[in-house]
């Protein structure tokens, strides 16, 4: 039942973290592009945060449309407690796992020919 | 504001793809990152690109299999695990996929009809397109014409095609009219020939030419290998030098690049001519000129010297092809007008040369070379592609009337199924299926 998060979930998860009541699919896609400058579609977004949705990990609500986009509304996303505490779950887990690890990952990583 | 609208295409991709809420939402963010980019100084082009890859992800990713998304759980669900969507298109269409099947003579019959129908418009369009839509490929392929003499053993204007009847021209008709002509920005007389080619046992003869300088300028041409011909070339006559396609060299000598360097000719065989390149691909010899067996394969430089004309003394001798390009400030109609007055110069001057015994004068005339290239042919290919298009529309009717017989066999089969609970457009959907599967 309590599937583990990937990584891209993991990555809207923590936007949502970072924008508090403003996160919505555009914003959310510039926090993720901000931090790590990958490109990510408007519909990878959504697809995610109905996943998570349908886990109850976040919430959505509509709001009011917006002149800026053309009297389209916004959908606003918030983490919910649930979601918080898989997050941070699953962080926890990759630092628990990674723990000293890293100087040989590093190691190894460094001796690959790129 | 303006601004906010998608482009039609993107508009039509998201109205087939997302549905409701979801995509108004996820229409709205594309647009805003759009509009923000263009607020941020990013080149417009660049900006659409973006929101034009952004739609086609955004739709393709909302349809993903495994990518559980509100549509699931939302209040269009139609219960009974059914899901909606592409899901229940894909399920429609194996079922098309089946119910073909399960016919396959009716199957193949509507396949091969419609298949018929669109290879062979298809197959005589490729041709129309080839030969008579795209224009020659050369640079400003409108400027190039041919000229040749025109003799009066022979129609004079092609009733057909408009196009004069030109036979090649003697030496020196083309040096005198070269000489005095105005229009023209280039000429190349060049003069197809024979070539023994390859070592004895295995030699062959291979249609050619002996060509001046002019006609690699005229035509473009670039080597693939090699070199193309230089000054002294044109001095040493035939014992020279040879450039030869890439068709060629493909086909006789497997692209060996070896080549380079060796005799063109069997050895012993009295001619000695040196392959110095090998023609680049895209080289397109002047097949106007040629009958389409006899396009030239090998180039040997024409001799300058004055030994050519010896041989050439009576008026029908004419070995000349002539290919010209026309300055920009003249036309085919002015240049074709200034070469009958030179031809009537040329018959006045030299009249044993130029007028037959029997009193008629030799005329010079001119041709469009794309005219000339299409020639008869274009007619006849206008009247097949109208054939071939009138075929197409028999069998897409043909295939029309077998889908109506067909449906009304299955009356049974739609009602069995609208009484079990298919809707209007789960019926509609099966039947766009099987009629979209079949071509």
């Amino acid at each position: 039942m309590d599937r583990a998060l990937g990584e891209f979930e993991q990555l809207i998860l923590f936007a949502l973290v970072e924008l508090e009541e403003k996160a919505y699919g555009a914003s959310i896609g510039r926090a993720i592009e901000r931090r790590t400058g990958r490109q990510v579609s408007a519909g990878a977004i959504y697809t995610a945060l109905a996943r998570l949705a349908a886990r109850e990990l976040v919430t959505a609500e509509v709001g009011s449309p917006t002149p800026e986009r053309g009297g389209r509304r916004r959908k606003y996303y918030r983490l919910e407690p649930a979601g918080a505490a898989a997050l941070s779950r699953s962080v926890d887990l990759m630092h628990t796992m990674s723990k000293g690890l890293l100087p040989k990952l590093a190691g190894i990583a460094g001796d690959e020919p790129q | 504001m303006s601004d906010a609208r998608l482009p039609l295409l993107d508009r039509v991709l998201v109205s087939l793809l997302l549905r409701g809420a979801e995509a108004e939402v996820v229409v709205g963010d594309i647009v805003e990152r759009y509009i923000e980019d263009l607020a941020a100084g990013e080149a417009p082009a660049r900006a659409r690109k973006r929101l034009r890859r952004q739609v086609v992800t955004s739709c393709f990713e909302w349809w993903r299999p495994g990518a559980v998304g509100e549509r699931y759980t939302g209040n269009r669900g139609r219960g009974m695990g059914m899901g909606t969507g592409i899901g229940l298109w894909m399920r429609d269409l194996r079922m098309a996929v089946r119910n073909l099947a399960r016919r396959p003579g009716f199957t193949l019959g509507v396949a091969l009809t419609l298949g018929l129908g669109i290879g062979a418009t298809a197959t005589i369009y490729s041709v129309v397109d080839g030969v008579m839509l795209r224009p020659l490929a050369y640079e400003d392929p409108s400027a190039l014409v041919a000229v040749g003499a025109i003799l009066p053993t022979a129609e004079p204007v092609d009733a057909e095609t408009g196009l004069y009847n030109l036979a090649p021209m003697s030496v020196q008709s083309y040096r005198l009219f070269r000489e005095r002509s105005r229009s023209f920005e280039n000429m190349a007389a060049f003069e197809p020939a024979r070539f023994l080619v390859g070592d004895l046992g295995s030699e062959e003869y291979v249609d050619g030419a002996r060509v001046p300088p002019e006609l690699f300028e005229i035509l473009g041409g670039s080597p693939a290998l090699g070199r193309m011909f230089g000054g002294d070339d044109f001095r040493l006559g035939d014992d020279g030098v040879a450039l030869i396609t890439y068709g060629y060299w493909q086909r006789r000598y497997g692209g060996d690049p070896s080549v380079l360097g060796q005799p063109l000719e069997p050895a012993g065989s009295g001619a000695r001519s040196t392959i110095v390149g090998i023609l680049s691909r895209d080289f397109r010899p002047p097949e106007a000129f040629f009958p389409s067996d006899e396009v030239p394969e090998i180039y040997t430089p024409m001799p300058e010297s004055e030994e050519g004309i010896r041989s050439i003394r009576r008026w029908s001798l004419g070995t000349l092809h002539v290919l010209g390009r026309l300055n920009p400030a003249s036309s085919v109609e002015g240049a074709r007008a200034e070469a009958e007055d030179i031809a009537a110069d040329l018959a006045a001057e030299f009249p044993d040369q130029n007028v037959t015994p029997d009193g008629h004068q030799i005329g010079i005339g001119l041709n469009d070379l794309h005219a000339q290239t299409v020639g008869t042919t274009g007619r006849a290919l206008w009247v097949f592609l109208g054939s071939a298009g009138l075929l197409l529309l028999l069998t897409a009717m043909n295939a029309a009337t077998l889908l109506l017989s067909r449906a009304l066999d299955r009356k049974q089969e739609l009602g069995v199924r609208m009484a079990l609970g298919a809707g209007r457009t789960r019926v509609v959907r099966l039947l766009m299926g099987e009629a979209g599967i079949l071509p």
